[in-house]
């Protein structure tokens, strides 16, 4: 669901395939045309879906052999969530909703995903994809380090460890967070920039509950932050 | 529906739930456009407002049908869309957007042209522009824009 943020990076044209439909770029259903043939090769849309039902027509098609293109200058405006709370629920359904997709797609596959600012059309690139025993899909990212990062941190506290691995692990969390909010921190000016990623932590964690709880009632483990953003350009 | 016809037009689908006043304002738009869609249909996903009034009401220079698709999701109402659409382009727009030109639905559906090999066409979402944003708004700009923008 990241991925619909990234309009901006492309120019008009093909959509490139990725080896993975985890980090397929695809078109959301707001603004999107579909020929009538498409529907009659591969069916019409998964009821089974909650949300990301265009993920999952766009992967169908695709992987029937389709080609998908995409025209930048069809433009439109759309409203927003006027709530937290909004974004919030809007978020976790992304999430919920696209666990089943990656059940769908993946099968008894392990992917594992990490982060990387090279890619341009999807933030990840795909470390491996092997055969496993139930299907799991990893992402590796600032925001799931700086939450491994904070465990590792509170329950040296908490269980009253050495002294040295308390401060180890103090310095892992605090490099952890320094690497979470160096992407997003804005000088010029400090306190929107906080509470922007404040916001945008919040919003990770609404998502990535919706993709962990979709992910039980799927079958999948899906352990996914989607609240990122490519600022290379 | 697909009888030795050639239905080369556009069918334009839009699925809506209680947003009535929305759904207004983007057939108005619709209405302006460069390109007619052939049809339009409103599917109706057990709203309780005044979105059948609207729809059966509209006067517009293209044909509108109605839909109503009593099942809650938004799979069932775009299947719902689909069977009823008789057009060789299927068009879906969602009921809180509007197209920022009356060129979007040209733009959208010419690339059909290139290549027989193209079954998906897909265009740009941007957030809406206003003069005065509250922090949430601009926020939700910078997660679709992909732009960090402090104002």
């Amino acid at each position: 669901m990241i991925f619909r943020t990234f309009r901006a990076l492309f120019r008009k044209g093909y959509v490139q395939k990725e080896k993975s439909t985890t980090i397929q770029f695809f078109f959301e259903t707001a603004n999107l045309s579909i020929r009538r043939k498409v529907l009659e090769d591969i069916g019409f849309f998964d009821t089974n879906c909650i949300t990301a039902e265009d993920m999952d027509i766009n992967c169908r098609a695709m992987e029937k052999g389709w080609n998908l293109f995409y025209e930048p200058d069809a433009k439109i405006y759309h409203f927003h969530r006027k709530t937290f709370q909004g974004l919030c629920k809007q978020w976790f359904f992304y999430g919920y909703g696209q666990s089943y997709v990656y059940k769908k797609f993946n099968r008894n596959r392990f992917t594992l995903l990490i982060f990387s600012s090279k890619r341009k059309a999807c933030l990840y690139k795909v470390l491996f994809n092997i055969p496993f025993v139930f299907p799991a899909v990893v992402f590796i990212n600032p925001f799931l380090i700086l939450n491994l990062t904070a465990l590792f941190f509170i329950s040296t506290i908490t269980l009253s460890s050495p002294d040295f691995i308390k401060t180890f692990s103090a310095l892992l969390f605090g490099g952890a967070f320094l690497l979470y909010i160096k992407k997003y921190i804005n000088i010029n000016n400090l306190m929107q920039s906080l509470y922007f990623i404040l916001l945008r932590y919040c919003l990770s964690v609404a998502f990535v509950l919706g993709a962990f709880l979709g992910g039980i009632r799927y079958g999948v483990l899906d352990l996914h932050s989607a609240v990122d953003i490519n600022d290379s350009n | 529906m697909g009888i030795m016809n050639k239905n080369t037009g556009v069918s334009i689908i839009i699925v809506t739930r209680n947003r009535c006043g929305y759904l207004l304002e983007l057939l108005n738009r619709i209405d302006r456009q460069t390109v007619k869609p052939s049809e339009l249909i409103i599917v109706d996903n057990a709203s309780s407002d005044n979105t059948k009034e609207v729809a059966i009401n509209y006067k517009a220079t293209f044909k509108i049908q109605y839909v109503y698709e009593a099942i809650k999701g938004i799979s069932f109402a775009r299947n719902a869309g689909i069977r009823a659409a008789s057009q060789e382009i299927i068009v879906f727009i969602d009921d809180d957007c509007i197209p920022v030109d009356d060129k979007w639905l040209e733009n959208l559906v010419k690339n059909f042209d290139l290549d027989p090999g193209i079954g998906i066409i897909g265009g740009m979402t941007i957030p809406m522009p206003k003069n005065k944003k509250s922090s949430l708004e601009i926020f939700y700009d910078s997660l679709i824009t992909n732009k960090f923008k402090a104002q």
